[in-house]
């Protein structure tokens, strides 16, 4: 019996030992688009993942992944491709240099940087005002939505042909479409996009390349957050009944804006102006969150009215 | 023998070090009209060292880093309870709650904390006192929260007190109000391994230079603002878990709660911050736990290692003014720029090999003074026999 359970001990430690002594490297880091492929089995690969001898990584485009091999060393991906434990392992090796190496390397370099390094003249006196976005945007460009019909808008630029691009954290294009008109409503269940997501947009002008929005982004709130924060809001809404219209609206905006929901929050804001339109606290109030918003443009517009 | 010890030779080297210790008294801040010395006001040496020779540090795998975005305070209740669901030893909170907000979220949250005893919450420090050395105010975040954690204060010394310096120590406890209290990485290493904790507080160190490991990519990372990424976590179990603000890493930056460190690309001068701040505790929790610290040469030693190799450069020289004055002011120069990479060579293999820190400004200070404390030390000495003469 002594013997049975020694040998099944020595099996188990044996087979423990060999997992683990092919293990090559640990993903420390996964952003994006990484595939984890062993025995022609293809997985998402996920933070804490063990590699071994034979599997191989495919890394998407705009993606990022971070590992540690068994020695310790990092190695981080940024490129797009396929990546087997081989091809990983001369990566991480080819990184192993000395300090006096590096040293010496570096102390080179510092010399030979010579006075024709400036021929090549790179960097110019003067702004690019195409390369700045030139398109402002009307909507924050970071924000929380509680459901799934969203407006989207911005400023007109000359030319009035835009490009809309929805895109998924990782850059993948979900939904595109040329217009003339400078705001578009998406129905993210028609577009089979999921909740407690987050997207990014931006606008493209056809007539001018270099001319677009930042890069924007919203988060579509899961249901039970989103359910939560209505009742909220409706529970909010009932305390303070009895206040004047304009600042129910206000506390109204006040609450989504500690939920994040921007655009929310600048539609209250909004209609309390409308309820209260000589009420320069309010307009201060809605100045400042536009302003926080990223929405610099309309907020400059009224800051005429608060003088 | 005979050659190298000259009395000479030993006045010159004390005459420049002399000279040194005088521009100690000079009140002007001349450095002022100094764009050089502006520049690079906020630079050490040793930042060289870390920003371009110690990318091959290994990853820390007890700690992960993850990133709370603009979660909200319900979002990060269920955050921090799936976390814990894989039952870290101690989760670290990057995050000050100073105000209550909505009561249902600031009621999951408080669960979140409060659940396994083993958060541990930042707090600030502010208002010292320069007198006595204590800080008068803390600054912690709401009761709720507060007494459901262990606590530990987030600051790090800058310069000027800002985020524009570089951050390249820690202070691992702190006086408020005649008691002692420990930074945020200290409080989360006594959970985690009390044996660490306890060599920290033997060192008895005001101040400890951070021995930086890497940013997030020697770490864990885990955006936790995507649930997605919060399945399979088996690995969190008994590691520390320290949750920040990270904008969109690795996508771009965003200038929030992020600092200058050693390990900036760009070593001295202007550039972008390059680590949030949640990232720089995990560095000193790090450390902490692996024991990693940088030591000071003791201030004697460097000041007798200075003054053997200024006396060295004096014989050198003088060797090359007998042999061929001519070639004197280039061989000269070529010394020098040899030396001072040999000298800086040396220094990084120290710092690195054997994390022991020298300052090598009084070494090239002197060597920079030898001509004048040559030239200042022959008036002297002619001062002196003409003074002798006229006595006689």
């Amino acid at each position: 019996m002594k013997k049975l359970f020694f040998t099944l001990a020595l099996i188990v430690l044996y087979y423990n030992v060999s997992i683990c002594g092919d293990m090559k490297f640990i993903i420390l880091t996964a952003n994006g688009s990484i595939t984890l492929t062993r025995n022609s089995n293809a997985t998402v690969a996920k933070v804490g993942e063990k590699i071994f001898d034979n599997d191989k990584l495919k890394v998407g485009k705009k993606s990022y992944l971070n590992l540690a091999y068994q020695d310790g060393k990092t190695l981080e991906i940024k490129s797009a491709g396929s990546y087997n434990t081989s091809k990983l392992i001369t990566m991480v090796n080819s990184k192993k240099n000395s300090s006096a190496k590096k040293f010496s390397s570096y102390v080179l370099a510092q010399f030979v940087k010579s006075v024709d390094d400036l021929g090549d003249m790179k960097v110019t006196g003067s702004v690019e005002r195409a390369v700045k976005p030139s398109i402002d945007y009307g909507t924050p460009y970071n924000t929380n939505i509680l459901d799934p019909v969203v407006t989207l808008c911005w400023y007109p630029v000359s030319g009035n042909s835009y490009t809309v691009k929805l895109t998924d954290v990782s850059g993948n294009v979900l939904y595109s479409k040329q217009l003339s008109d400078t705001s578009i409503t998406l129905n993210l269940q028609e577009l089979n996009l999921s909740r407690d997501k987050s997207y990014k947009w931006s606008i493209k002008n056809n007539k001018k390349e270099k001319a677009i929005t930042d890069t924007c982004k919203f988060h579509w709130l899961a249901k039970g957050t989103a359910d939560s924060i209505k009742k909220s809001a409706g529970k909010l809404l009932k305390d303070i009944d009895k206040l004047d219209h304009s600042i129910k609206q206000t506390l109204l905006a006040s609450f989504y804006s500690d939920n994040k929901l921007y655009i929310d929050m600048l539609e209250a804001y909004q209609r309390a102006i409308v309820l209260s339109p000589d009420n320069k606290t309010i307009k201060l109030l809605y100045y400042n969150a536009l302003n926080k918003t990223g929405l610099t443009r309309t907020a400059s517009s009224i800051k005429n009215q608060l003088n | 023998m005979k050659k190298i010890v000259n009395l000479k030779y030993v006045g010159i080297t004390i005459t420049a070090f002399v000279i040194m210790y005088l521009f100690t008294f000079i009140p002007v801040n001349l450095g002022f009209f100094n764009p050089l010395k502006s520049a690079l006001y906020d630079f050490d040496m040793n930042d060289l060292v870390f920003s371009k020779f110690t990318s091959d540090k290994n990853a820390d795998t007890n700690v992960v880093v993850v990133n709370i975005g603009y979660l909200n305070r319900p979002q990060l209740a269920e955050l921090i309870t799936k976390i814990k669901s894989y039952k870290p030893k101690v989760v670290g909170l990057d995050i000050l709650f100073k105000d209550n907000k909505e009561p249902v979220g600031d009621s999951k949250l408080q669960d979140a904390i409060a659940l396994d005893g083993n958060t541990v919450i930042v707090n600030k420090l502010t208002a010292y006192n320069n007198q006595n050395q204590n800080y008068d105010t803390l600054i912690t975040s709401i009761s709720r929260f507060g007494n459901n954690a262990f606590s530990g204060y987030a600051n790090l010394p800058s310069k000027d007190g800002s985020n524009l310096t570089t951050i390249r120590m820690f202070k691992p406890s702190a006086k408020f109000k005649d008691s002692t209290i420990n930074s945020f990485a200290a409080s989360v290493v006594k959970i985690f391994d009390k044996d660490s904790y306890n060599n920290l507080v033997n060192r008895k160190s005001d101040f400890e230079t951070i021995n930086y490991r890497g940013n997030v990519d020697k770490f864990y990372y885990i955006d936790g603002t995507n649930p997605d990424n919060l399945n399979n976590l088996d690995f969190i179990k008994n590691k520390i878990v320290i949750l920040g603000f990270l904008g969109d890493y690795p996508v771009y930056r965003i200038f929030e709660d992020i600092f200058y460190t050693p390990l900036n690309d760009n070593y001295a001068g202007k550039t972008y911050p390059d680590m949030y701040g949640v990232v720089i505790h995990a560095n000193i929790i790090s450390m902490i736990l692996h024991k990693d610290y940088i030591n000071d040469l003791p201030t004697w030693i460097e000041l007798l290692l200075a003054m053997l190799i200024c006396y060295f450069n004096i014989v050198l020289l003088h060797f090359i003014k007998k042999k061929r004055v001519d070639l004197l002011s280039l061989t000269s120069l070529a010394t020098k720029t040899v030396e001072f990479i040999l000298i800086l060579f040396i220094e990084m293999e120290i710092l690195l090999n054997y994390n022991l820190k020298i300052s090598i400004t009084l070494i090239l200070a002197s060597i920079v003074l030898i001509s004048d404390a040559e030239a200042i030390y022959e008036i002297i000495v002619e001062k002196l026999k003409s003074l002798k003469t006229k006595s006689t």
